[in-house]
């Protein structure tokens, strides 16, 4: 799916105002967009190469307000919050094609837990996107040591999307069978059972299990050489590798952080390097430059 | 010469009659319609409570699979947010177009279960569902009650008031 694919589709969820504004900014600045915010209030923003402006036309500039941001909201979701329940606790709506709608607003408590999130106040819509090839020096890396890896990085700085490319390559071109999966829905994108983004033929994805229950679920199911997963964030998670890795399958695994000692800071990550899971450390900058060393 | 006076006297009991046979008809027709919306109704419930369905996709497999006014609503429906209308304004349309025989409780509870459709949560839903299946079941009984004896009047009504018209021009 080409860029301009991937943001119409995108944009399906926004009001046609604003549809049209952003086909127009892409048409004519031609530019990559990987953001699109919606603040009560404010005019609708485009974040793009680094860049965040402002939305408007001959009337002036587009602002976003609560009837608007409702709207994307029900569209997102289908006209379907009980559908989209876990999401919205998590505070985020995928999209078909893998985008995703970050939602902010006032958070229903309950038993200490976020029930629900009403009075949306701002929304943050991502597009995903498809780079063939963007994940080569991971891939060349693995094909001389094939060993678990985790890649980390700064949130929007690629980490995703290099992650879908590496599975589609090590199952395409080295035949390994891999099992995604895939809790957000943002790395196969499935709709229906059909991967929207390509992640090879020997690629086997469960959407929306939690890391845990899917681990397991795949292990048990698919007999699978690898098992990628995006952005480990709890010792759940941490736990449930470290038990699937007595099982002989390495794992591709996605983390936010800078770099090694930034890891080494937070519980969850360090708890992920003492079990040893992974030997391999890839690590992406905000510039998107990649240094790969050994754990 | 021809009598017209026994063909007007046949047309008037006939006229009078199917009056009668047509208002039990829409009773017989307003108890399918409420059993037929149970089904749905249930299935509508297994589905959010199983597999989460989306209300666009509800909509269209129940056009699929239920019978009479109530797929011409639920197809009403699911082509109105296919185009993406707001659930209530879809289920208004919808509405307008199905033209259901239920009686004027159930029609108020079934409005008010689409005006707030999918703006709940999932156990919010299930309970938006669960009361208007209490609505249904409720009107189901009160109407299985009458129905019977209300058909019955209407036809013998409709008859009995036809033979008297012919009496009184006779």
């Amino acid at each position: 799916m080409g860029m301009e694919e991937c943001v119409s589709q995108a944009i399906r969820v926004l009001p046609e105002r604003v549809q049209t504004l952003v086909a127009a900014q892409c048409a004519r600045k031609a530019v990559r967009i990987e953001e699109l915010r919606l603040r009560t209030g404010c005019p609708v923003s485009l974040f793009a190469g680094g860049r965040e402006w402002g939305l408007s036309d001959a009337d002036g500039p587009c602002v976003a307000d609560g009837a608007m941001l409702r709207q994307v909201v029900a569209r997102a979701t289908e006209h379907s919050l009980y559908a989209a329940g876990e999401q919205l606790r998590n505070g985020y709506c995928t999209l078909p094609g893998g985008h995703r709608l970050g939602i902010c607003g006032s958070a229903v408590m309950d038993d200490g837990q976020i029930r629900t999130l009403t009075a949306f106040s701002s929304l943050n819509l991502r597009v995903a996107r498809q780079l063939r090839g963007c994940a080569d020096a991971l891939f060349r890396a693995l094909w001389q040591r094939p060993l678990s890896m985790l890649l980390i990085g700064p949130p929007g700085c690629g980490k995703t999307t290099m992650l879908r490319d590496l599975i589609r390559q090590l199952s395409d071109r080295s035949r390994f069978r891999v099992g995604v999966v895939d809790e957000r829905g943002e790395l196969a994108a499935c709709l229906d059972g059909v991967p929207q983004f390509s992640v090879g033929a020997c690629t086997d994805v469960l959407t929306s299990s939690s890391k845990e229950a899917g681990i397991y679920l795949l292990l048990r199911s698919m007999r699978p050489d690898w098992i990628a997963l995006d952005e480990i964030s709890a010792l759940e998670d941490v736990e449930a590798l470290c038990r699937a890795s007595y099982a002989g399958v390495r794992f591709l695994a996605t983390a936010h952080a800078q770099g090694r000692a930034d890891l080494d800071k937070r519980p969850v990550y360090r708890a992920l390097l003492e079990t040893g899971v992974f030997s391999l450390l890839a690590v992406l900058s905000p510039d998107r430059q990649l240094t790969i060393e050994g754990l | 010469m021809i009598d017209w006076k026994p063909l007007g006297m046949a047309l008037i009991l006939c006229a009078s009659s199917w009056t009668g046979f047509r208002a039990a008809a829409a009773v017989r027709r307003t108890d399918r319609e409420l059993r037929q919306l149970r089904l749905d109704l249930e299935r509508m419930r297994c589905e959010i409570s199983c597999r989460l369905t989306p209300i666009g996709k509800l909509s269209a497999q129940l056009a699929q699979s239920s019978r009479g006014a109530l797929t011409t609503f639920f197809s009403a429906l699911a082509g109105g947010l296919h185009c993406g209308e707001a659930v209530e304004q879809a289920a208004e349309t919808a509405f307008a177009k199905a033209q259901l025989s239920l009686p004027p409780e159930v029609m108020e509870s079934l409005r008010g279960l689409f005006v707030g459709f999918g703006s709940y949560d999932y156990a919010g839903q299930l309970r938006q569902i669960e009361l208007t299946q209490t609505q249904v079941a409720a009107g189901i009984a009160l109407l299985a009650e009458q129905k019977q004896a209300r058909c019955r009047s209407y036809e013998l009504l409709g008859l009995c008031t036809g033979l008297c018209l012919v009496i009184l021009v006779a």
